[in-house]
């Protein structure tokens, strides 16, 4: 059984139909990323996933259940994460607050959910930022933080909708590489329409424009991206050289 | 400064204001901050005014109908929950227009007390306390009800602090978790409709925005954790209440008033002092 099974999977907003027949499993340990162009229903599929939506044709399972039954064994981490930077807040109550469920009781936090938030942030390796506010945190110590807190409750898989969006590439190669560190205890599956972040990391990359389709991370060319995007793109290869050598080719 | 300490020594109503102020600071610290923090003092501007409307059909039903033991209060609390109801109900099921019934709960609430006022045989010189308060006309009973509101307040909102910290920073997040998060949202604005009351015996149902939020904002510029500013906000309410109540005693200017001034005096003063402090 896979982790995420989906089959034949419908889901239109209001008559505009955004995933049509859509098949994907997803097996324990991998590092899955939906790329697509905006609007190709990337996010609507990880919202399925998440059981937040409900598909109009066919069946979405995870863990063989569905979603919403298991949604507490999910960790999420939302597009737009609301960033208040005046919120007065530290990162570590941030994360702390990923613990919190329906039976939490009363008072204030307890000590070993302290120690799991801190954990939390250690495998982001954002461990010496659990002090600091949250709101003056840059836009790669924050997604950190985010990811910490869909991270604390211990998921067993992971959904993340453009982590890299707000982060610099020295930010997005390091968030990638810390990511990938998760398996293959933690099922990841990622949304991004930023392909530079996605190859070295990924396990299997699904490409995703009303329908589906899967490819080994090696093969992302210039032909496939435009039978993706449905126009001739310019595909400009980033060889995550960042120490100034190499660069960007057309 | 020498008279009016003298005075509270004489007097029981002087000794009561400063007691209703002490109490009405205590929640006005904690709520307070969570309303700031949630930005929606202008949720909490539409309760208090709308409670005129409970105030104004108590006051009625006491005098017209012989209910006596309807205090206006009992009306103020009644009214503020039921607008913080409508206007929570609104907000979480038709967000588009939440701004447009939180304008109406606003005005309809102080039409029906107006209303009200008008209806009630004899010349009602209540209005103007209503609206901007009188603190020294505080009785022994409105102190009583006051403790329990607090109570209520203090506790709900200590007890359940990781709760409305988390509707507090991402209401999304937190119902996605499996909390309750609407319940919670709508508790939010049930405790600040009982802090709106308690502060409104205090500054009056007009001031009241002002000394929920000034203190807090205050605090916000000094400290960057919620319970500081909880405490730093308790505190600076408890000194404005006071201090504004000494000012306006000697040359008998309305307390509410002289209060409100105070706490707009102390936020803009700490916009500077909040920056030095943070360069420094």
């Amino acid at each position: 059984m896979s982790l995420i099974d989906i089959k034949g999977v419908d889901f239109a907003y209001n008559g505009r139909p955004v995933l049509a027949g859509v098949d994907l499993a997803v097996e324990q340990g991998e590092f899955l990323a939906l790329v697509g162009p905006n609007g190709g229903g990337k996010t609507t599929l990880l919202k399925l996933i998440l059981g937040l939506l409900a598909p109009q044709g066919g069946t979405v399972r995870v863990f063989g259940q569905p979603p919403a039954r298991v949604r507490r064994r999910m960790g999420y981490l939302p597009q737009h994460a609301p960033v208040d930077p005046g919120f007065p807040v530290s990162a570590l109550e941030v994360v702390l607050m990923g613990s919190l469920g329906s039976g939490s009781g009363l008072g204030l936090w307890r000590r070993g959910q302290r120690a799991a938030a801190q954990k939390a942030l250690e495998r982001m390796e954002a461990g010496d930022l659990a002090g600091r506010s949250f709101g003056l945190l840059s836009g790669g110590q924050r997604q950190r933080v985010l990811i910490a807190r869909a991270l604390v409750a211990g998921p067993e898989l992971l959904l993340l909708d453009e982590p890299t969006a707000a982060v610099d590439p020295r930010g997005g190669v390091d968030l990638m590489n810390i990511l990938a560190g998760l398996q293959p205890k933690v099922t990841v599956v990622l949304v991004t329409h930023d392909l530079g972040f996605v190859s070295p990391a990924v396990s299997r990359v699904a490409c995703i424009n009303q329908s589906l389709s899967i490819h080994p991370t090696q093969v992302i060319n210039g032909s496939l991206i435009s039978e993706l995007y449905g126009a001739p793109v310019r595909l400009v290869r980033h060889d995550h050289d960042l120490e100034g050598k190499g660069g960007c080719r057309d | 400064m020498t008279e009016f300490l003298s005075a509270v020594a004489g007097h029981a109503f002087l000794q009561q204001a400063l007691l209703a102020g002490a109490l009405a600071s205590l929640a006005c610290g904690v709520v307070g901050t969570y309303v700031v923090v949630k930005r929606i003092s202008y949720i909490a501007g539409a309760i208090a005014h709308s409670v005129l409307g409970g105030m104004g059909l108590a006051r009625y039903l006491a005098v017209a109908h012989g209910w006596g033991w309807l205090h206006p209060l009992y009306g103020a609390v009644a009214a503020a929950l039921v607008a913080a109801g409508i206007i929570g109900l609104v907000s979480l099921h038709a967000r588009q227009r939440e701004d447009t019934i939180i304008g109406a709960v606003w005005a309809v609430g102080m039409a029906t007390g107006v209303v009200f006022i008008a209806l009630t045989p004899g010349y009602d010189v209540q209005l103007m306390s209503y609206l901007f308060g009188n603190i020294l006309m505080v009785t022994p009973g409105n102190l009583w009800l006051m403790a329990g509101l607090d109570l209520v307040v203090l506790a709900a909102a200590l007890l359940l602090y990781r709760q409305l910290l988390a509707v507090c920073f991402d209401q999304e997040f937190a119902r996605l978790r499996g909390l309750p998060a609407d319940l919670y949202y709508l508790l939010l604005l049930g405790l600040t409709a009982l802090t709106v009351v308690l502060l409104s015996t205090v500054v009056g149902i007009i001031l009241v925005i002002a000394l929920l939020t000034l203190p807090a904002a205050t605090a916000a510029n000094f400290c960057r954790r919620l319970g500081p500013i909880m405490a730093l906000a308790t505190a600076l309410c408890l000194g404005i209440t006071w201090g504004g109540l000494a000012l306006s005693y000697g040359p008998d200017l309305p307390a509410g008033a002289v209060i409100v001034l105070l706490a707009g005096a102390v936020y803009l003063a700490s916009l500077g002092l909040g920056r030095l402090v943070r360069r420094g």
